[in-house]
């Protein structure tokens, strides 16, 4: 399976509208539309931080959690072109958002090697930069499309 | 005139020609050593110096303090995340190479100069041990470099091996005196010594730390006073009580050099200081004592134990103690070339003489003998050695001089030099470039004698000289940014990593991951990576757990701080 398949149009935002890393991981689990659920999903992903950052470094953040909230793997993009400050190993603003949450029994197991590959995805510079380019979820797919994974 | 007045004259001619020597040595690349003892010698009876002197007492009174402050001194600096990285293969060599190496000799003594076992095992003992730092003065003179845990495990080889052979020399003349009889004794004196010393040098050390940072002295110049203090209790409770004092005098330094201490460059340069006094003092007093003509009746026995040591015993002691642990056959050879000897085995040589054991004049010589042919032979052509077996590495830098934090608290940083090559992963990227880890600051850059402040745009270039303030905890991080392009090392950024605290529980781990760790689910991810690696930590520490892989990215002290969680091959 390629990466583009777990994104879907309406989970992609360019621009987000949050000032902090509290406010963006809200805004991205809004995207998810798990209506009251939200509180859930956003205490397990807080809880997550506190172990250590998402904030992998150079500018990507990947926070992620495993939750009943959801039935299936849900991936949601989010963008801030400004920058976050996400506590980041790198202590660098986080520009590019990667929100992952999947069900704990999940059939096919694909949360791990997706997170993976997000995680790897985002290594390559070059990829890093295509996606500051992106102006449409259309650009983002291609982006994905031109990476091959 | 008083005699002291001439002694003063004669100590401060002698100290400046062994100033001198060294100079040379470093452009001869000779252990200093040998050109000390060479000073002494010509000083002596039969040199150009005319000085008489055979006062065993003396030269032993003196060898021993020197040493005392030597091993102190060793163990100051030794690093001990280096000390960990080669502890296992280090020790083994210090204790059974010894052993196997004194065993090897023996037996050729006893077959070939025909020597009562005892006596073959006294000079065997004598002998055991070996001297490395000679080797790096030659190394540095040069500017060449061996790879790193090779220089560390001969450093810390050399270190820890004289306490052994000391040991070993001590014992074959208490069976020679007919104090102890071979048997159950033995092991009791053994481990009496071995962990009196140890265990004395440790509690000695612990209690300077404490007392050290919290004592608030009003003048700087009482805090190296106070190290050498300690160092000199460590050795002589240790030896009152029974114990090795050598043992404990180089576990204090080595126990106190990982400690954060007041004043610690200052404290460091005073040690080493005294370390190089004692060298030279020791060294010119050793050549004085031995006579020319003497050494040359003892060459034959002297020539044949050099050769069996050089040849057969540290070769197949070597082979057996590293092979183990799964080292190349080209640093086997390389190690077992850097087994030089130096002061210890001429120290211990006047023990019998001070004993006044039959034969210990003629054994004196030949020990002396030995030594100068593996000094000169082996110091002289091992930087031959590791080019030739492609042990060399480029001149790389490590890490620069550490500038000091002047306070009479203990502060929590450090100023570290990194000078610049081509081909550094620093040079020709800017400040605000640098994946320096949190809470690290560049303080300055030096060009051409000219201070540069930093800013996020100053570019740095080959050349420079960075100054960087910061924590010890993130050295090692540090260490890489400005360290050498291409093996293929972690970044401290590789973006494949998810950071964890070591605090961090396994269930936790498990609930977030979905993976299954065979081992309780409240310990933490320090506890379960300490008890799987078996062993202390290091950062760069890796531990597969499939699907995921862990490595130890931080530690402070013991604890392991921060923890990379990676996923194996993400296919989808």
């Amino acid at each position: 399976m390629k990466l583009v398949e777990f994104f879907a149009q309406n989970e992609i935002d360019l621009d987000l509208k949050a000032e902090t890393k509290e406010e963006a991981l809200r805004e991205m689990v809004d995207l998810l539309g798990v209506g009251e659920k939200s509180e859930e999903l956003y205490g397990l992903l807080k809880k997550r931080e506190n172990l250590g950052s998402t904030g992998i470094g150079k500018g990507v953040a990947i926070p992620h959690c495993r939750s009943l909230v959801v039935d299936r793997l849900r991936v949601v993009y989010g963008r801030k072109e400004k920058g976050l400050s996400f506590g980041a190993v790198d202590d660098k603003p986080v520009h590019h958002l990667f929100l992952i949450v999947a069900p704990p029994v999940e059939i096919s197991n694909q949360y791990l090697p997706v997170l993976g590959k997000i995680a790897q995805f985002c290594k390559n510079p070059k990829n890093l930069s295509r996606l500051d380019e992106v102006q449409s979820a259309a650009d983002f797919f291609k982006v994905l499309e031109q990476a091959d994974v | 005139m008083f005699l002291v007045d001439r002694l003063i004259l004669l100590a401060a001619v002698l100290l400046i020609l062994g100033i001198a020597s060294s100079k040379l040595s470093a452009r001869m690349g000779l252990p200093v050593l040998v050109l000390f003892l060479v000073v002494g010698m010509l000083a002596g009876e039969e040199g150009i110096g005319g000085i008489v002197f055979d006062n065993y007492a003396l030269a032993h009174g003196v060898g021993t303090v020197a040493l005392a402050l030597i091993l102190f001194d060793g163990g100051l600096r030794t690093d001990l995340g280096q000390f960990r990285s080669v502890m296992a293969p280090a020790l083994t060599l210090a204790s059974v190479g010894v052993v196997l190496t004194a065993a090897i000799v023996a037996i050729s003594a006893m077959a070939v100069l025909d020597l009562p076992w005892i006596a073959a095992f006294l000079l065997a003992s004598i002998v055991s041990s070996t001297d490395a730092a000679a080797v790096f003065a030659v190394f540095r003179a040069k500017g060449m470099r061996v790879k790193e845990r090779l220089a560390a495990l001969l450093e810390v080889e050399s270190g820890s091996n004289d306490p052994m052979a000391i040991f070993l020399t001590i014992l074959c003349i208490q069976i020679l005196m007919g104090v102890l009889e071979p048997g159950a004794d033995v092991l009791t004196f053994f481990l009496r010594q071995a962990v009196l010393g140890g265990l004395i040098g440790w509690l000695v050390a612990r209690g300077t730390a404490i007392v050290i940072n919290r004592i608030g002295l009003d003048s700087a110049g009482l805090y190296p006073v106070l190290t050498s203090a300690s160092g000199l209790l460590a050795f002589g409770a240790a030896a009152v009580a029974g114990g090795s004092g050598f043992l404990s005098v180089y576990v204090a330094g080595i126990v106190l050099g990982s400690r954060r201490l007041p004043f610690r460059q200052a404290v460091f340069m005073f040690h080493d200081g005294l370390a190089w006094l004692s060298q030279i003092l020791m060294f010119t007093l050793l050549g004085l004592l031995s006579l020319p003509s003497r050494l040359v009746a003892a060459s034959q026995p002297a020539l044949l134990v050099a050769g069996v040591l050089v040849f057969l015993a540290r070769p197949v002691a070597v082979a057996a103690c590293m092979l183990p642990f799964r080292f190349s056959a080209r640093e086997v050879a390389f190690v077992a070339w850097g087994g030089l000897k130096g002061s210890v085995p001429i120290i211990l040589a006047t023990y019998p003489l001070l004993r006044g054991l039959e034969g210990a004049a003629g054994l004196f010589d030949v020990v002396f003998f030995a030594v100068l042919v593996s000094a000169v032979t082996q110091g002289w052509t091992l930087p031959y050695a590791a080019r030739v077996l492609g042990l060399q590495e480029g001149g790389v830098p490590h890490s620069g001089v550490t500038l000091e934090i002047t306070s009479l608290q203990d502060v929590d940083g450090d100023i570290v030099e990194y000078p610049i090559m081509e081909g550094s992963r620093a040079s020709g990227l800017r400040v605000r470039d640098l994946a320096l880890p949190d809470g690290v600051v560049i303080a300055m850059i030096v060009r051409d004698k000219q201070v540069i402040p930093p800013r996020g745009s100053t570019k740095i270039l080959p050349g420079d000289d960075v100054f960087v303030l910061l924590r010890p905890a993130v050295r090692a991080l540090v260490e890489h940014v400005f360290g050498p392009v291409g093996e293929e090392l972690w970044l401290p950024v590789t973006a494949v990593e998810f950071p964890l605290r070591g605090t961090t529980r396994l269930g936790e781990v498990e609930e977030f991951y979905g993976i299954h760790i065979d081992a309780p689910a409240d310990q933490t991810l320090d506890q379960y990576l300490c008890a799987r690696l078996g062993r202390p930590p290091a950062v760069g520490d890796r531990l597969a757990s499939p699907p995921v892989t862990f490595t130890i990215r931080d530690l402070s002290d013991d604890r392991i701080e921060t923890v990379g969680l990676e996923i194996q091959s993400p296919d989808i």
